[in-house]
């Protein structure tokens, strides 16, 4: 990793997104509006740390994966947070958030997009991505079906795995 | 056999106190043993979460120079693992202990985990060791709980004799128990508070090389800047948070805060209401 990118990579690594003082942290909100475990929340964020630098050192449009993306919306909710300290301070440039348009074309530029990225995160962190926060492209773009729902008025049942689309 | 310098601090709650263990504690000895032994390290740094926001003290535990070298136990794990799989290098101290007691499996899994152990399972009755979360000591076991009673009885006298007399000797004691020092509870609330410089000054001196139970002294630079009575808040507060009481603890994960709503401000419209 060159030396700029190092320095970069030290400022977001140092970046806290969890406010030792609040009772309801970052982390925790992002582990409870996906179900997640406070660990697998928390590993979520360094790989979202680790997407954001690749934005920034590539300079070529990249796609997260959609636990990645969970906490990158997450984090644009926190706008003072993202805006003035995050992107201004520690990534020097603004970052940002473009959702798809749909369509097919658009499923095959996220998809090489998807790609791409996964090849950068392995020639700069020298790692495979995690596959449990960075799945396979078949995957990431499986058809999707998700809607709010309020989990203490609804109860929620899994549906048998020979059913699901 | 000394039971303090030979078993960890959760063995020894469990032993003695059986089905009355409190999770929270052992969880408490467990971590504080891995900070005082320099497998893991804790740090302390002022910063400001915004430039708008006043500077707040942030503690992390980071992995210490003895993690490498160290060969944990299962219950101890719940610690370490999150080091050893390649991910952040530092942890808040919330929220370590938010996965600490997501990695426990509930206080019936680390309770068995625990008790499992290679010094421990001889003393349990093998069939209702995997039926009853406390397990049942034999013969042995129950001699082994009187023993370690014994010897937390004359540790706490003798430490509480040479806190007034010879203080550096009371630091050495309180050093080699490591995490045990949880199961003093005669020790006067602030001891520790009063004592920690001492403490680190005299682990600074001394590297002890190696102890009863494998682990190594943070000599050198290892132990970073301990500081109990903040250690003791931040664990606390922590545990608390998480669901975490006194004699036992949840496993969900969950803040079990109804927290909504968000604000604006300058113009940004906010949004009143659900999140």
């Amino acid at each position: 990793m060159p030396l700029n990118d190092t320095a970069l990579w030290q400022r977001i690594d140092d970046f806290d997104l969890d406010d030792p003082t609040a009772s309801l942290a970052f982390s925790d909100r992002l582990a409870r509006e996906n179900g997640w475990g406070k660990e697998y929340s928390l590993r979520v964020i360094e790989e979202y740390k680790r997407f954001m630098f690749l934005l920034c050192v590539t300079n070529e449009p990249l796609t997260p994966s959609d636990q990645v993306d969970q906490a990158w919306h997450l984090h644009l909710i926190y706008t003072r947070s993202y805006w003035k300290d995050f992107c201004a301070t520690v990534l020097e440039r603004e970052i940002h958030h473009g959702p798809t348009m749909g369509g097919t074309v658009e499923q095959t530029k996220f998809t090489d997009w998807y790609a791409r990225t996964k090849e950068n995160y392995m020639k700069y962190f020298d790692s495979t991505p995690p596959a449990d926060i960075w799945p396979g492209s078949t995957e990431r773009f499986a058809a999707v079906h998700f809607q709010r729902v309020d989990r203490a008025r609804n109860l929620v049942i899994r549906l048998p795995f020979s059913i699901r689309r | 056999m000394s039971y303090l310098t030979t078993l960890t601090p959760a063995e020894n709650l469990i032993l003695r106190d059986g089905r009355k263990v409190s999770v929270r504690l052992m969880l408490k000895g467990t971590l504080m043993d891995l900070l005082m032994r320099g497998v893991l390290a804790y740090h302390e740094m002022e910063k400001r979460p915004s430039r708008l926001d006043r500077p707040r003290r942030y503690k992390y535990i980071v992995a210490g120079q003895h993690i490498d070298s160290y060969q944990g136990l299962p219950h101890e794990d719940v610690f370490l693992v999150p080091y050893r799989r390649g991910g952040a290098a530092r942890y808040q101290l919330k929220n370590l202990v938010s996965i600490a007691l997501e990695r426990t499996g509930g206080r019936r899994e680390y309770c068995r985990s625990v008790r499992l152990s290679p010094r421990l399972a001889p003393l349990y009755l093998p069939v209702l060791t995997n039926v009853l979360a406390a397990g049942l000591q034999n013969g042995t076991g129950r001699l082994a709980r009187k023993a370690l009673i014994a010897e937390i009885d004359l540790t706490e006298a003798t430490i509480l004799g040479a806190l007034g007399d010879d203080p550096i000797h009371a630091v050495r004691m309180i050093n080699d128990l490591g995490g045990n020092v949880v199961l003093l509870s005669r020790l006067p609330e602030d001891a520790l508070g009063d004592l920690r410089d001492d403490l680190f000054e005299d682990r600074r001196k001394r590297e002890r090389g190696s102890s009863d139970r494998g682990g190594s002294g943070c000599g050198g630079s290892g132990c970073g800047g301990w500081d109990h009575d903040s250690f003791n808040d931040g664990f606390d507060s922590a545990a608390d948070a998480a669901g975490c009481g006194g004699a036992g603890c949840s496993s969900d994960g969950g803040s079990g805060c109804g927290d909504s709503g968000c604000s604006g401000c300058s113009g940004c419209g906010g949004c009143g209401g659900g999140d």
